[in-house]
């Protein structure tokens, strides 16, 4: 390994963390779960009424969970099953991304806040 | 009896067919192996790509990831699916970057660094890719720091590989690489 | 050719560690709650746990010494004195409540009387959380409202004492203490060495420094009809926000919505905002106008924002319609302000 090398790799790994805080930054927090499949906003859905919604993708029925806020898949026809192994959700900016059955779910809105006045 | 010139020529056609078989088993091969997310794997043929550049040149590194891009997706099934295009678009342009990062800066970089910014540029062209054709929400840009990290433990794996391959494969072709000097 | 391998590892594997660590030290932001001032009160702090939890604890015993000296409930405090000595003679008083007080009368001048600290004897009357719907009698309305007057208030600041000058009158601290609270909040935390953070005291917000992602504070102001919405957010680093809405106390009463803002010229609830908001340095300041703002209307209001350039707001007039101060049009970031 050369000496530029490993300044490249300083560089790249730099760049790593750096987008870990711009992706923060621009996804910023909310009270809503977005669903999209194939591509297409099909509804939102606010964190505050617990429910459990049934979604149809390509590949079949998911089953997206809200509930205390926080929202998870229950049921994914996909082989992997990696987004019911990502658990919940409540920050807008994390996702839910069923890429198999072409289902994403996000959180979205200007929701949240550090304080209310009343 | 061929002259010497046309001798290297058939001879080079000879590897490169050797590498884009490898390329195409390797690819086809990790095609079918889960991975955690779609389309974002170890980049097992990059080591083909990048030894390639390294011995044969940026033309020669450029059919090698065609070829394997074309006859893989044939071989698995995927030929113009979304798929196809994000391994095309990653593919090319990382041997781009890498063709252009051997040619520009020499031997400041080893194939460890080659390989990084070839992982670098691959990942980030299929997450664009997935963007433009398939997902179509920003949302997908979450993955950015997970594909940049994968990148940076792939790309250092794979520069290794490559390393010891084209300094062991160097050795049995026994031509000047155009790469390193 | 294997050592320099093994050296490239441990290159490799310093580096990713290294960046997980980067990854884990997102700076950490800490929050309490404490039933103070009547209310409840959050503190919010960004920094490391042990210090901001110190941090934290000593505002809130700040808070709650400030509670001590300024509620209405406590017998021998220093309001209930200068109550009960109301017509009979000075009362000597803590250096804070001086300071409440003088900033009490200096906004009532402000606002022309709109904001009153006097208005004690009138919030008796109605008697809000302690009589139930009850609707006093015009007669003792009136009657009670001789005694509401912030000009028969003084203050010697020299010898630090008060004096009501009419037998009967009362002061009420309950519109400006909650914001003054915040102030002296965020004071004790700077002095802890915190760099960021939020006082809460009910909805008498002051923030200082900027969220750990290097953004303004979100601050999200209550809708005044629909529970659990928000009517906006806005982005704030070293202001203070208050709201005063007619849906914090109220009844309804022959199809009438009674609430506890009361207009000190004559004695009920004032009828033209649902809510108010204002923004400003202070939050003894925008806690106070909010109440003022609110009492003066929406026009008379807006009018009395837009003259001072240190003050924003937002009033929703009795309709629902929303009107925001040319200062503030730019500082909403998450579009337009609508119901």
């Amino acid at each position: 390994m050369t000496f530029w090398d490993k300044v490249l790799i300083l560089l790249l790994s730099g760049i790593t963390v750096l987008s870990f805080y711009v992706v923060k930054t621009i996804f910023p927090q909310g009270a809503e779960a977005s669903i999209d499949v194939e591509g297409r906003t099909i509804g939102s859905y606010s964190l505050e009424e617990d429910r459990i919604l049934k979604i149809k993708g390509p590949l079949g029925i998911t089953e997206i969970e809200i509930r205390d806020s926080k929202v998870r898949v229950i049921k994914d026809p996909s082989r992997y099953k990696i987004c019911i192994n990502q658990g919940w959700i409540s920050k807008s900016g994390e996702a839910l991304i069923c890429l198999p059955n072409r289902i994403i779910v996000s959180i979205t809105g200007e929701g949240r806040y550090d304080a209310i006045s009343w | 009896m061929l002259s010497a010139g046309r001798k290297m020529e058939l001879r080079e056609m000879v590897y490169l067919s050797l590498l884009s078989t490898f390329a195409i088993v390797i690819h086809s091969l990790e095609m079918v192996f889960p991975s955690p997310l779609p389309w974002l794997r170890l980049g097992l043929a990059n080591i083909i790509t990048l030894v390639t550049l390294i011995l044969f040149g940026l033309k020669a590194g450029l059919f090698v990831t065609t070829i394997r891009v074309l006859v893989g997706s044939l071989i698995t099934g995927s030929f113009l699916n979304p798929g196809f295009f994000l391994s095309l678009s990653g593919g090319v342009a990382s041997t781009l970057a890498m063709g252009l990062m051997i040619s520009i800066f020499r031997n400041a970089f080893s194939p460890i660094g080659i390989s990084l910014i070839g992982a670098f540029t691959h990942n980030l062209t299929q997450i664009a890719m997935a963007y433009i054709m398939i997902v179509k929400r920003k949302e997908i840009f979450l993955l950015t720091p997970v594909i940049l990290g994968f990148a940076i433990i792939t790309g250092t794996f794979n520069g290794i590989a490559s390393s010891l391959l084209s300094d062991h494969l160097r050795g049995i072709i026994g031509m000047k690489s155009v790469g390193r000097r | 050719m294997y050592s320099e391998l093994i050296s490239n590892f441990k290159f490799i594997i310093i580096t990713i560690i290294l960046l997980l660590l980067s990854c884990s030290k997102e700076p950490p932001i800490f929050k309490k709650t404490k039933f103070l001032m009547d209310t409840v009160v959050t503190v919010t702090a960004v920094g490391p746990k042990e210090e901001v939890e110190k941090a934290i604890d000593a505002t809130f015993s700040e808070i709650e010494r400030l509670e001590s000296l300024m509620s209405g409930f406590r017998k021998g405090n220093d309001v209930d004195r200068i109550n009960r000595s109301a017509g009979i003679n000075p009362v000597k008083v803590d250096k804070d409540v001086l300071i409440v007080i003088t900033k009490a009368i200096e906004i009532s001048e402000m606002t022309g009387g709109a904001f009153d600290i006097t208005i004690g004897p009138l919030s008796s009357l109605w008697g809000f959380g302690v009589k139930e719907n009850y609707i006093p009698a015009r007669a003792d309305i009136k009657k009670t409202l001789s005694l509401v007057d912030y000009r028969k208030l003084h203050v010697n600041v020299q010898k630090s004492e008060v004096l009501l000058k009419e037998k009967g009158m009362k002061i009420d601290l309950g519109g400006i203490a909650k914001g003054y609270a915040a102030d002296k909040g965020v004071e004790v935390l700077k002095g802890e060495g915190i760099k960021a953070g939020i006082v809460a005291v009910a909805g008498d917000i002051r923030v200082f420094g900027k969220r750990p992602d290097g953004k303004p504070w979100h601050i999200g102001i209550k809708h005044p009809r629909e529970k659990d919405k928000v009517l906006t957010t806005i982005d704030l680093e070293d202001s203070s926000i208050s709201t005063s809405g007619d849906y914090e106390r109220f009844f309804v009463k022959g199809g009438i919505r009674y609430h506890h803002i009361f207009d000190p010229k004559n004695g009920l609830p004032a009828p033209n905002c649902q809510s108010v908001t204002i923004i400003s340095k202070e939050g003894i300041l925008v806690d106070a106008l909010a109440t003022g703002v609110f009492v003066l209307g929406p026009e008379k209001g807006m009018e009395f924002i837009e003259s001072n350039k240190l003050i924003k707001g937002i009033i929703v007039d009795s309709r629902g319609e929303v009107k925001v101060s040319s200062a503030l049009r730019s500082m909403t970031p998450r579009g337009k302000i609508g119901l």
